[in-house]
């Protein structure tokens, strides 16, 4: 779907149609588009669907300091790498480590572990080194305490080169311009980042979410219907 | 079959009834062309997802490529998903195993490397020291549904029994849509599914239209 398609279709299911826009203003809709591919990403990612993921894949390389056990994401300056992908979700390390074969060449796949068991790599490890390079992973705050992605590696004896795949945050889906339905002029910045089988989940879960932002009555008769320990028993009621 | 044919379906099961046949008074005016076609792209979008998904040889057939990717090939805009991989040595052809994304990254140097092929974003890993060509089938998003076409990437039955009812499905959403009356669309559902309406997070539209295309394709 083009961006156009998407704004439209969103707005078919707010109100009364993309010609009659009346409650919600493009900046909601952006965000709650944005949520959505969140959400499906994040499901995406658990359970590993690589048709969704194809076009969410980027590569990058970097390398550690000497006697280094962790590398910056390069220039990831404000949450964004030098080429303006943000890092969202590591899925794969190819990692070479200096003078044993040379820069990315003899290249070891890293099998990706959490944060903590990297710890325990680090503090149980006999006479200062134990797998080579074979394990990963990657935080989200550099380790001078500045915002920034770090991939750490089990092996810091010598300089380790990396190439990092990993899933890019879908850049914000931006409409600018004024007026309503056909008579608007906008222009958007960036499209949806999934591929287009997976556009209508994104328009349907966009509307949704911004559907569910209501007065909030359903919920305070929930509320209120639950302490009084009534909820879903009208059924038992009538048999009293 | 023809959009226009499919817009005036899609009015008449909305019961906004077509232009052709009645004065302009009478002629329904809630759901408008455009609006329509954009539902008829969304059901055409979830049934190629559905098709993909369910992976079913006879459907999947509707969406293989006619010319296969080979080396040097810019990749394809309508690529949607690989169907079948080939590499060559001296125009000798083998069989290649295709691995997507994740899959594929912990071959890309190595020495096993083979007759894999792997493709991450828009680009094809293989083993290029010992081959020298591969061939990459794959199955392509049909055209979209545009305004004035003729439509024949599917059987006209799929584009009248399943693409116009579930484009009408999704458009019948625009109608009740005060928020008011969707969230007590999803109090019903959750109620009426034994779920707890406050913690149960499910996207009505999604699902109500996955539901419909189920039993349209028989529950495959």
């Amino acid at each position: 779907m083009t961006k156009q398609e998407i704004i439209s279709a969103i707005e078919i299911f707010l109100d009364e149609g993309f010609y009659d826009r009346e409650w919600f203003e493009y900046g909601e809709i952006e965000r709650a588009i944005q949520e959505a591919q969140y959400r499906i990403i994040g499901e995406l990612v658990k359970k590993s669907d690589e048709r969704g993921l194809r076009t969410s894949y980027k590569t990058i390389q970097t390398k550690s300091a000497d006697a280094q056990d962790y590398a910056p994401v390069p220039d990831y300056v404000g949450s964004t790498t030098a080429d303006g992908y943000q890092f969202m979700y590591p899925r794969g390390l190819w990692v070479s480590g200096d003078g044993i074969s040379g820069a990315y060449s003899g290249m070891y796949n890293a099998t990706y572990i959490d944060t903590n068991q990297i710890w325990q790599h680090d503090n149980y490890k006999v006479s200062g080194q134990q797998t080579l390079g074979a394990y990963y992973t990657v935080t989200h705050t550099h380790q001078s305490g500045l915002e920034g992605a770090d991939i750490y590696f089990t092996d810091p004896s010598h300089k380790n080169y990396a190439t990092l795949f990993y899933i890019e945050k879908p850049k914000e889906f931006i409409v600018s311009g004024v007026g309503s339905g056909a008579l608007d002029v906008l222009t958007y910045t960036n499209n949806l980042v999934l591929p287009r089988e997976y556009h209508h989940k994104i328009v349907f879960l966009a509307a949704e979410i911004l559907n569910n932002r209501d007065v909030m009555e359903y919920e305070r008769a929930n509320i209120a219907v639950r302490e009084m320990g009534m909820i879903n028993k009208f059924e038992e009621m009538g048999n009293d | 079959m023809t959009t226009t044919q499919m817009i005036d379906i899609v009015r008449r099961r909305m019961d906004d009834i077509g232009a052709d046949v009645l004065t302009d008074a009478r002629r329904g005016t809630f759901y408008r062309d455009d609006e329509i076609l954009l539902c008829l792209n969304m059901a055409q979008d979830m049934l190629v997802d559905y098709i993909l998904e369910s992976q079913d040889n006879h459907l999947m057939s509707f969406l293989m490529c006619k010319t296969p990717i080979v080396l040097n090939d810019t990749f394809p805009v309508n690529y949607a998903y690989a169907a079948e991989g080939y590499v060559y040595s001296g125009g000798i052809p083998y069989r290649a195993e295709i691995l997507l994304g994740a899959n594929a990254i912990p071959y890309l140097y190595d020495v096993v490397w083979n007759t894999t092929i792997g493709i991450i974003n828009d680009d094809i890993y293989y083993d290029g020291t010992a081959w020298d060509n591969y061939k990459v089938y794959y199955y392509e998003y049909p055209p979209a549904i545009i305004a004035a076409g003729d439509n024949y990437a599917f059987l006209d039955d799929m584009y009248l029994g399943v693409i116009c009812e579930l484009g009408a499905t999704i458009l019948g959403f625009k109608e009740p849509q005060t928020q008011r009356e969707f969230k007590n669309k999803m109090v019903a559902r959750a109620n009426r599914e034994g779920l707890n309406p406050d913690v149960t997070s499910f996207n009505t539209i999604l699902e109500y239209s996955k539901y419909l295309l189920k039993l349209l394709m028989g529950n495959k």
